[in-house]
């Protein structure tokens, strides 16, 4: 078996960030990936990276990051995220992103959504795809083993801390085992949980089941930014959202934009209202929709308009700085970094994939590791069993309830009583998972097998989302609890959850550092 | 506004079947439905079997490119036809088919890597500072930098051969040979001017957009010829 210095979880910005980094350093790497190669939907990122330089933008920013953080954002993390900003976009720029420039050759700055300065950069309308493919290029420069279309399986601990991590080949349906002494998690999104969200279907916060499993801390999972999407009535019964950016467009064009120049399709979505039921007016950029979102046009009503329903866009918590676990550790959207705090700021969320990655990269040594061939026949023997499973259990329908569950009861209203019911339905999902068997048989790219393994991680996900929406008394950024409307003067207070023997325990937990302005409702 | 629709769906597992074969299904169709969700319902509500890579709606990854009525198309994005007419879906045209609806990305990846794309360089660059870029040189390249590698350029080209280099791979060659930072350019047009290269396109196609993102591969490739031409290479066919 090979061994690596390093495997990397998630093949999107923050993964890809992290492995160049390592190689850079030397370490050995394997980089391991659901999603095809490229496909990443953090590629998706339409606003920008903020870059503040000078006294005053990186005060600008700071304030503007701890007012969208909502109490939650760690000072000291803003501050060096401030600090770190200007090189880690140069950095990205000579791998080849294309950032907007100034008439005098230079970087030119640009003013997103609501931010009060003028400080993030923009490659074009399409920032995110511009990093995501300088990246993909500059990774192949390197010697990083890439498994693209493996889906990671279970991490692998022994009594010093991590040894490795088993994952499936999803065209062989082989298993394999690599045994790394450190493992960095960065595919958090959760946005698969949701019926409605424009992150790729199979997000199912695999990083976080993983860890939890293994016994990490996750802080605030139930604090998942949404933005408006736009909905067709799919007969399928699994509403299909169509185009969060194109919801956003409307924006544009309904005045929202602070300043026309700056104007940033995901920026200016996070200002609309996404509750169900507004209604967006995209009367203004019916031919911007047309070239980027045909599909929407059939959608519209007679005044171009149409009704938004909440997206699930962002999860802003994951996995804890510190996990407890010697090797194990967590970048991009699966880590709680504490920049984002209870809210995303324009053009933070690209800046915090990059940081993060090599945040945690550079504190990663080289343990020795080692792991019995047992351990991957064990887990080969675990698919053998799945693909064995009760076949009048239809993950299908498992799938469309938990979205469902996680619409009503977890998505932008929540209460008590919901939260209590879903936590017991969540358990009901994960247990008929754990015993179902996949649609269809066979190991040659056996999508129905990789969707029921995806299942019983979202399921664990999930559990801790509604664990920590139940501890959280109050409403806060996104959270919204009918129950405790007002959440009064806020101070910096996490959730924080993990899986005790015989389900989550959650406990309230301030490690950060506080966030130095108060934030009222 | 529900109804019932036939469609017809390629199917093929390599390892058990000795040709594709279309198969049909009806389904329940309303106005506003995508192919991908026509695809979604077959799959879970009559056959499981049927594989397909399932895009994230607003279909920006790129993933999931089919062939409809022969036509390429991001299954996530494209209306489904309506109003009776025949529905053919199929894998994405001149790529090797894994199963059913997935088609084998690895090999343009593959193709692509051996362009060597990153950033290359005489002198490195000051680790401080940008690259200084006027605008119009930003403009020549910054619509090809979004390629997100959907295939749909490569299906939509007829007749190339199986050893054509490819539209995505011409289109990177012109990203990279476009941008003043990257030293490189004479070496990747001496890999895209042989016989399995650019002059492989015809004009008619030269002159079509199928990309779903509006980057132009063709238009691009054209100006690369251009390039290259300027350069001292010459069409060999």
């Amino acid at each position: 078996m090979t061994e690596y210095d390093l495997v990397v979880v998630g093949g999107g910005i923050a993964g890809l960030r992290a492995a160049i980094a390592a190689a850079d350093s030397d370490l050995s790497v394997a980089l391991i990936s659901r999603a095809p190669a490229g496909a990443h939907h953090d590629g998706n990122i339409r606003d920008g990276l903020n870059a503040p330089a000078g006294d005053s933008q990186l005060e600008q920013f700071r304030s503007d990051a701890l007012a969208a953080g909502a109490g939650l954002a760690d000072a000291e993390v803003v501050s060096q995220a401030a600090a770190a900003a200007v090189a880690e976009a140069v950095a990205t720029e000579h791998m080849g992103a294309a950032y907007q420039r100034s008439s005098d050759g230079g970087l030119q700055a640009f003013r997103l959504g609501q931010n009060s300065g003028r400080y993030s950069l923009r490659a074009g309308w399409w920032t995110g795809r511009a990093v995501l493919n300088a990246l993909l290029d500059q990774a192949s420069g390197y010697a990083i083993d890439g498994y693209f279309e493996w889906l990671p399986l279970e991490l692998q601990l022994d009594d010093a801390g991590v040894c490795g991590l088993t994952a499936l080949n999803i065209r062989s349906g082989q298993v394999r085992a690599f045994v790394s002494g450190n493992v960095l998690l960065t595919d958090g999104a959760v946005g698969g949980l949701y019926p409605v969200s424009g992150n790729a279907r199979h997000s199912a916060g695999t990083a976080q089941a993983l860890a939890a499993a293994a016994g990490a801390v996750l802080l605030d999972p139930e604090l998942i930014e949404f933005v408006p999407g736009v909905v067709s009535g799919s007969p399928g019964g699994t509403g299909a959202v169509i185009g969060d950016a194109a919801a956003a467009a409307g924006a544009r064009y309904s005045g929202l934009a602070a300043d026309p120049e700056g104007i940033s399709l995901g920026a200016t979505a996070r200002v609309l209202d996404p509750a169900a039921g507004s209604r967006v007016d995209f009367s203004g950029c019916v031919e911007e929709m047309e070239l980027f979102a045909p599909e929407l046009r059939g959608l519209l009503d007679d005044d171009f308009g149409a009704a938004v329903t909440p997206s699930a866009h962002f999860a802003l918590g994951g996995i804890a700085p510190d996990t407890g676990i010697a090797g194990l550790h967590a970048a991009g959207e699966a880590a709680a970094g504490s920049l984002h705090g209870a809210g995303l700021l324009a053009g933070n969320a690209l800046l915090d994939l990059l940081l993060s990655a090599t945040e945690a990269v550079s504190r990663i040594v080289p343990r020795p590791a080692a792991l019995p061939e047992s351990v991957r026949w064990r887990a080969q023997e675990d698919i053998q069993l799945t693909l064995a499973g009760d076949s009048r259990i239809d993950p299908a329908v498992l799938w469309n309830r938990l979205r469902d569950l996680m619409g009503s009861s977890l998505g932008l209203s929540r209460d008590g009583g919901g939260l209590a019911a879903a936590a017991d339905q969540i358990a009901e999902i994960g247990e008929q998972a754990g015993r179902a068997a996949p649609a269809s048989s066979g190991y040659h790219f056996n999508l129905e097998l990789v969707r029921l393994l995806e299942l019983r991680q979202g399921a664990v996900t999930a559990a801790a989302i509604a664990a920590g929406a139940g501890s959280r008394r109050e409403s806060r950024g996104p959270h919204r609890r009918a129950d405790y409307p007002d959440s009064g003067v806020r101070t910096p207070d996490h959730s924080a959850v993990r899986i005790s023997g015989s389900g989550w325990r959650s406990d309230r937990w301030a490690q950060y550092q506080p966030a130095t302005a108060e934030v009222s409702a | 506004m529900i109804s019932q629709t036939d469609l017809s769906i390629a199917r093929y597992d390599p390892e058990t079947d000795p040709a594709p074969s279309w198969r049909d299904y009806t389904i329940r169709t309303q106005p506003g439905m995508t192919v991908q969700d026509a695809l979604v319902q077959v799959r879970d509500e009559q056959d499981g079997s049927l594989r397909f890579r399932e895009a994230e709606p607003g279909g920006f990854s790129g993933v999931g490119a089919v062939s409809l009525n022969g036509r390429p198309v991001l299954a996530v994005r494209e209306p489904l036809p309506l109003g009776g007419n025949e529905i053919r879906i199929g894998p994405l045209a001149n790529h090797a088919v894994i199963v059913d609806l997935v088609v084998d990305g690895e090999v343009a990846r593959n193709r692509l890597a051996r362009l060597s794309p990153w950033m290359q360089r005489v002198a490195a660059p000051d680790p401080e500072r940008p690259t200084p870029m006027t605008r119009e040189e930003l403009d020549r390249l910054q619509r090809s930098e979004y390629c997100n590698g959907c295939g749909i350029c490569d299906g939509a080209v007829r007749g190339a051969g199986l050893d054509f280099l490819g539209a995505a791979y011409l289109l990177k060659t012109y990203r990279l040979a476009a941008d003043v930072r990257d030293d490189f350019d004479r070496e990747r047009l001496e890999m895209a001017v042989g016989p399995d290269g650019m002059w492989r396109l015809n004009l008619a196609q030269i002159a079509s957009d199928p990309c779903p993102y509006h980057l132009a591969p063709f238009a691009q490739i054209d100006k690369l010829r251009r390039a290259a031409e300027l350069n001292g290479f010459r069409n060999p066919g």
